[in-house]
């Protein structure tokens, strides 16, 4: 079942008296229970993609169609992600508040991700002040997923973290799409991190979707010259 | 980032405490009757029975001065209050949804405050007439631009953040999110602004008072009393060092209190 349908969509930013292409007719789909890989180098527009697909982004033109409500982000920056005048076990709650939960459940909700995220329950009377920036990434993650949605948009997720807490995280995410059916549309320039947990990947240039292939014959058998740089450079 | 003791917070805050606890003092119990004339005799200097001595009536200055302060303080606060709650919600407004009314209301603000506020206040008064409430109403219209900067700069800022933008993804209304996602944040700049406007709010409503366009005779206001005091400073110099020194010393805990929280918020 297709979850997400991208189709020619384009992205600009403002520039002076003009305005700046950074997506160029960019088409994909999304099938459910699905992890979806986009890679890229820096500046490429990943994350204006991910904006645009969650209508973040307003200047744009195409047409994004959501099979399910209320798409999550996790975000690029850890930092800017919580808000800094809540505990975690508020903010945790605020996804259950919006859709109607009850108390009781919410709270229990709550306790329960912080402990699959490996935050214990120490942890939710906690300001994101006072948390590390792995912890942050986690808690927000936690607040991504809370309200079990369709489809998580995750921007680079692990960048910001060290390796073994970039294996906590990815395999987190593993197991939630296990347990949840969670689709992602998983951003990275780390093409190791990519080949662990994507089944298919997108590989984009400068705005453009250069490459789509399921990941082994990615891996196998890159055909643009761009995919094969990128490998190169990942080696 | 080592937790030094904040002189200025310490200070500032034990000088509001002691200067406002004078004041709610002044309200319920004076020593003498601030507006009894011939209490004691006319201008006594300083003495046991009259602490701050007496004024060209016989009226016991640290009982005016007790009284005065509480007048100036009550005042204060209804400026600021007026100031604060509709400046918070303009600037809220304006920087959460901007547009075209942001643009109106922030240039507004802008010519509010590049006239001197005891000017612009002169003009309301003398539209509205002389007055306590008059007084209270001119000042907290004049409050409210400085406030809405504040709060407007802020909620713009708070709006471009991410937790906002996951709110918002979440499908949680603009209300709540002013309400409980951006407001409380606003509490760190809201608390030194508050107290920066007691400071403004003290010696405003003093100068109104001196020019005479204030608190009304026989009420005691500092600012009245600095006015009548000027004709006697030679005979009576501890009148007008009395009310001169509680607006100073209220306007220096203000001063220090608002450094300390803003000290603290940036450590
Ligand atoms: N707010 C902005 N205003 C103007 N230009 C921007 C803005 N944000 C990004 N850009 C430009 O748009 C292009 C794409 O940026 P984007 O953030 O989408 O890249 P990215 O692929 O996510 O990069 P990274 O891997 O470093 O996160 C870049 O050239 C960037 O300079
Ligand atoms: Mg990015």
């Amino acid at each position: 079942m297709r979850i997400l349908e991208v189709e020619h969509l384009s992205a600009w930013y403002p520039s002076g008296r003009t305005r700046r292409q950074v997506l160029e007719d960019v088409s994909f789909t999304l099938d459910r229970g699905q992890v979806l890989g986009l890679v890229g180098e820096s500046g490429c527009g990943k994350t204006t993609l991910a904006r645009a697909i969650l209508g973040l982004h307003r200047a744009c033109a195409g047409v994004v169609r959501h099979a399910f409500p209320r798409p999550q982000m996790v975000f690029q920056d850890p930092y800017g992600s919580l808000n800094p005048a809540h505990t975690l076990l508020w903010t945790l709650e605020e996804p259950l508040r919006a859709i109607g939960t009850g108390r009781k459940e919410r709270r229990d909700r709550a306790m329960e991700l912080l402990d699959r995220v490996g935050l214990g329950p120490e942890y939710a009377g906690r300001y994101p002040q006072e948390l590390s920036g792995g912890q942050r990434q986690r808690a927000a993650i936690a607040a991504a997923v809370i309200a079990r949605p369709a489809l998580v948009v995750a921007d680079e997720p692990v960048s910001a973290l060290d390796v073994t807490v970039q294996r906590q995280i990815l395999d987190l995410l593993a197991e939630l799409k296990r347990d949840d059916s969670l689709s992602y549309l998983f951003i990275s320039h780390d093409l190791n991190v990519v080949y662990q947990i994507c089944d298919r990947i997108l590989v984009m240039d400068k705005g453009r979707i250069v490459e789509e292939n399921d990941t082994d014959t990615l891996f196998a058998a890159p055909k643009h010259p761009f995919t094969k740089k990128l490998l190169e450079a990942a080696e | 980032m080592g937790k030094r003791t904040n002189l200025f917070l310490l200070l500032g805050g034990g000088l509001t405490a002691l200067m406002v606890g004078l004041a709610l003092l002044g309200t319920f119990w004076t020593p003498y009757s601030p507006t009894a004339m011939g209490a004691g005799e006319k201008f006594a200097p300083p003495s046991l029975a009259h602490l701050l001595g007496t004024d060209n009536f016989g009226r016991d200055v640290f009982s005016r001065v007790l009284q005065g302060m509480g007048a100036s303080l009550l005042i204060a606060a209804c400026v600021v209050a007026i100031g604060c709650l509709a400046g918070t919600l303009v600037g809220c407004l304006c920087g959460y949804f901007g547009g075209p009314a942001d643009y109106l209301l922030t240039r507004l603000c802008d010519a509010v405050t590049a006239f001197p506020s005891v000017l612009l206040a002169l003009v309301i008064v003398s539209l509205a007439g002389r007055g306590t409430a008059q007084i209270v109403v001119a000042l907290g219209i004049l409050f409210i631009p400085s406030f809405a900067r504040l709060v407007r700069g802020e909620t713009a800022r708070h709006r471009q953040a991410n937790y906002i933008q996951s709110a918002r993804l979440m499908g949680v209304s603009h209300g709540r999110i002013l309400t409980a996602h951006i407001l409380p944040n606003l509490w760190g700049v809201l608390g030194p602004g508050v107290v920066i406007g007691f400071n403004n709010a003290v010696l405003s409503e003093a100068s109104m008072s001196f020019l005479g366009l204030g608190v009304q005779p026989p009420f005691p206001s500092l600012g009245s009393m600095l006015s009548d005091s000027q004709t006697y400073l030679q005979r009576a110099p501890w009148y007008a060092l009395s009310a001169g020194m509680a607006i100073a010393l209220l306007i220096l805990g203000f001063s220090l209190l608002a450094e300390g929280l803003q000290r603290r918020r940036r450590a």
